[in-house]
């Protein structure tokens, strides 16, 4: 990532992809981006729905859903067609150009419209602009909720990297980074792996393929969970067939704050400390800034700090020698910050501090070297292409556009009886299925509501705040329609994170279905490589029927 | 687009970006607020971090009263969230005094899925699941049993203490993302 | 660029400034917070506005609506109790005891502003009198994480709009 202090000082123009900048990360997107504008810098969003960042756009391209690496391709060769490309800096520092343009060639103005349903002078007029600017490309999560969101990110990399838009200040491509987290800032395997233990490696069970996972393990099959910090009934895919799997363990413990959808089917629940009462850490995954958690109150009620439930199941399992009785979170905290970092500057009464530059630089790629094994942008890819060979069908060396999965496009047959595609929105009151609970949430919310288009809606007879059923073949939901032009004909919008109990929820509607760069099989696994193999659920290859309930 | 030389964004960073390691606290925690339309003491304004699954992971001045969370505010010196917080953030005060909240251990009365429950002690708790897992790990083999986790506290240091006994105990590993 | 501005008399007045506002709703739960407010009554609640231009174009916009404290209130006017009056901050001031429920200034407030709680009388945005006397901007100001709110003397704020109008010329002439 490129710090925001440094793109909202330089760029002339912000390409915002699929990030729903009003609703999520608000300080770093809105905050920063006004700072930009107000210094006259342009703003391009691209969003099927209107959001509220999209209504403060110069321009609004409105791709239909998971069609975006035909768009994206479709301005890499408008862009070229016009030799606004980056020559000097695509000699130097990419490879693969010549092969880029092999698929991105066959994408006319015309066709990528044809695709997508953005006008032909739009994706020109915004291609044009994107070339000619200081241009930053910030990516959100929004294209990447489907089974092609991989093909369709490498696409729009390949965008920045054909204009030279790469670490320049104010000109980069902002994508998940993940920052200091995930690059060796934090020791990790010093606290997992302590020294002179007996530690056997186990089989993996992959998160984004729990439901079928949990039903395919054999020798053994998974037959005892503890589940804190995440909701597994109400997030996951197939809800149902999650319960089914549930059913199935020996015993489910859960440490929740609240009596969630989960807690009604474990058999233990242990009462949450909130992040109030307990330490921590928490080095963002998208900017560079770090600040130590510290027990503000005592644990409420009898809820027990989630360091502290572990340490002594741990005691009472027979593993004392590795849990001191007499360490705090501080001393957690010790061993797993590095030694050299200033730990008391993090936390209060100080902080937040910059992470070292080591592991997050402010600028990064500015010397036009890449993590890749030929040091450059790797626009045909060496690495996908031996993956494509071991993963058929999911990876390709340079990017294509290739239909998602359960869409119009990738799934006619299905389509025809389920017509509309689902997009679920993280909205601003929520975090996935938590805040929702909350009174001062929910009046602001209201009763789960699906938004429809108007036309969608008057073919079905439904009027504003009619009750409706979402259905297909696996489930139906029930919530107020809502008639809007914020979506696309043909799509509907239904939020994520609304509990099963309480009514609303999209995920019982969705089939499970692990997305991206490899396959992961029934969800076990030997090896996994987060880089290379991190893959996401495509939660928007969804299709339905709604009618008036 | 004019590129910038490799000492221009050197000199660009250092006068743009804190330098690391060193704290940017400036402003003063206060010792009193506005709550109520009224002037209030407080018993301590503590900073913190909200560590939620977003990209902000904003500072937090927590505003402690009678043992209570009477107010939370963005830490005005937190480079992201520059003094402000969320919608969501706002609520911390209810959410933590939630009458709603998981109390004290329960353990199921019910069938699965009916969500009812008896009080039970953390006593009681922990020998029921050590119980379960001796006799999982004698029937079925240690990978039989797993943590889920994902992001409802996105905090790492529990993660890596639940994975000293999950590594110990040979538990089957939960990996990848969604 | 498109902003009101809610007149309040004494120092500071609080400019809306909707071509910052994303309908967030942080003013709202900051509201409550700040002033411990049930569920139910909102003393400041986000609308959302779409519209459709002539292309078939969609946009929306937000306006933050809480008690903007007339200069010439219409809800002091119709009050038959007199619980309604204009303070020495130039605040609308609610006395609650004099207040009957008869919902009279909510038919006549342009805004909405009027809220009616569980105990069925009256109560709405007092305009932080505590927090201006101590020179501090109302909490929805403050707690703003797009800087849609604002709190600031005429001048400055004056002065505010007629800088991003200038920046915005500047910006169109590019």
């Amino acid at each position: 990532m490129q710090t925001p202090e440094v793109w909202s000082r330089h760029t002339e123009l912000v390409l915002m992809w699929g990030c729903n900048a009003s609703a999520a990360g608000i300080h770093q997107e809105i905050g920063y981006l006004y700072d930009a504008m107000e210094r006259g810098a342009r703003l391009i969003v691209v969003d099927p729905i209107v959001t509220a960042v999209a209504s403060k756009a110069h321009l609004h391209l409105r791709p239909r859903p998971s069609t975006d690496a035909a768009l994206a391709l479709g301005m890499i060769n408008h862009i070229v067609s016009r030799n606004l490309h980056d020559q000097d800096y695509l000699e130097r520092h990419t490879q693969g150009f010549s092969q880029l343009m092999e698929e991105a060639g066959q994408w006319t103005l015309e066709r990528t419209r044809e695709v997508t349903g953005v006008p032909e002078g739009l994706i020109a007029q915004a291609a044009e602009e994107y070339a000619t600017h200081r241009s930053l490309l910030e990516c959100g999560y929004g294209h990447q909720r489907y089974t092609n969101g991989h093909r369709t990110q490498q696409a729009i990399s390949a965008l920045a990297a054909v204009c030279g838009h790469m670490g320049q200040p104010g000109a980069h491509c902002n994508f998940m980074e993940v920052g200091a987290a995930y690059t060796g800032f934090l020791n990790s395997a010093r606290v997992q792996n302590p020294p002179g233990a007996d530690i056997k490696k186990t089989r993996l069970i992959s998160i984004s393929h729990f439901g079928p996972a949990l039903r395919a393990a054999q020798d053994p099959p998974i037959k005892g969970i503890i589940k804190w910090r995440g909701s597994l009934i109400t997030q996951q895919p197939d809800a149902r067939g999650m319960i089914e799997a549930v059913k199935g363990l020996d015993f489910l413990v859960s440490i929740d704050q609240f009596l969630t959808d989960d807690t009604d089917w474990s058999d233990l629940v242990l009462p949450a400390c909130t992040i109030f009462e307990q330490w921590g850490v928490h080095p963002s995954y998208r900017h560079q800034y770090l600040q130590l958690q510290v027990p503000v109150l005592e644990p409420q009620h009898e809820s027990m700090p989630d360091i502290d439930f572990w340490a002594e199941l741990a005691r009472r399992m027979g593993y004392e020698a590795y849990f001191p009785r007499e360490w705090t979170g501080l001393d957690w905290l010790r061993l797993l910050l590095p030694d050299d970092f200033p730990l008391e500057q993090a936390m209060h009464p100080h902080g937040p501090v910059r992470l070292p530059e080591r592991f997050c630089p402010p600028v990064p790629n500015w010397d036009g070297n890449f993590q890749t094994p030929s040091g450059k942008i790797e626009l045909y890819s060496g690495v996908y292409a031996e993956r494509a060979q071991r993963f058929p069908g999911e990876w390709d060396p340079v990017p294509r556009y290739v239909p998602s999965a359960e869409s119009p496009d990738g799934d006619p047959e299905r389509a025809a009886r389920y017509p509309l595609l689902v997009v679920s929105q993280h909205p601003a009151t929520r975090t996935h299925s938590q805040f929702g609970n909350l009174p001062y949430i929910q009046e602001i919310e209201g009763p789960a509501t699906a938004m429809l288009h108007p036309d969608d809606a008057a073919a079905r007879g439904i009027a504003e705040h009619d009750r409706i059923r979402i259905y297909n073949d696996r489930a139906d939901s029930h919530v107020l329609a809502h008639l809007t032009r914020k979506v696309l004909p043909g799509t509907v919008e239904l939020d994520s994170g609304r509990w099963i109990k309480t009514g609303g929820n999209v995920n019982l509607l969705i089939h499970p279905r692990a997305a991206g760069p490899r396959d992961v099989g029934d969800g076990v696994m030997a090896e996994y490589d987060m880089q290379l193999d991190g893959h996401t659920i495509p939660y928007f290859n969804l299709l339905v029927e709604v009618e008036k309930a | 687009m004019r590129r910038f030389s490799a000492e221009e964004i050197r000199d660009l960073v250092v006068r743009e970006v804190p330098p690391a390691g060193i704290s940017l606290a400036r402003t003063p925690l206060p010792t009193k607020t506005t709550w109520e339309d009224r002037t209030v003491e407080v018993d301590r304004v503590v900073k913190t971090a909200c560590s939620r699954n977003c990209y902000d992971t904003c500072g937090i001045l927590a505003y402690v009263k009678d043992g209570r969370l009477l107010k939370v505010e963005g830490d005005p010196d937190h480079p992201i969230n520059r003094g402000t917080l969320c919608v969501k953030g706002y609520t911390y005060p209810q959410r933590v005094h939630s009458p709603d909240r998981v109390q004290h251990p329960l353990l199921r009365t019910g069938e699965r899925g009916e969500g009812k429950f008896r009080r039970v002690s953390w006593e009681e708790a922990f020998d029921w699941i050590c119980e379960r897992l001796h006799a999982l790990r004698e029937r079925w083999g240690s990978e039989a049993f797993m943590e889920y986790l994902y992001s409802g506290n996105r905090e790492f240091l529990g993660k890596q203490v639940s994975g000293r006994f999950l590594a110990l105990f040979g538990a089957s590993k939960l990996v990848g993302s969604f | 660029m498109r902003e009101e501005i809610m007149m309040a008399a004494g120092e500071t007045m609080l400019l809306i400034d909707q071509s910052r506002c994303v309908g967030c709703h942080a003013c709202e739960t900051a509201c409550k917070m700040e002033n411990n407010v049930p569920p139910g009554p909102r003393w400041m609640e986000v609308v959302e506005h779409e519209s459709v231009d002539a292309a078939g174009d969609v946009a929306l916009s937000f306006l933050p609506l809480n008690c903007r404290h007339c200069a010439d209130a219409p809800c002091i006017a119709v009050c038959p109790t007199q619980a309604l009056a204009r303070d020495g901050l130039g605040l609308v001031r609610l006395e609650r005891e004099r207040c009957i429920g008869c919902g009279e200034c909510l038919f006549v407030c342009p805004f909405g502003a009027p809220q009616f709680g569980e105990d069925r009388l009256m109560q709405k945005c007092h305009g932080c009198r505590e927090r201006r006397a101590r020179n501090l901007p109302t909490a929805c100001a403050q707690y703003c994480p797009s800087g849609a709110l604002r709190c600031a003397t005429p001048r400055e704020l004056s002065h505010l709009v007629r800088t991003s109008r200038a920046a915005l010329g500047a910006a169109r002439a590019d």
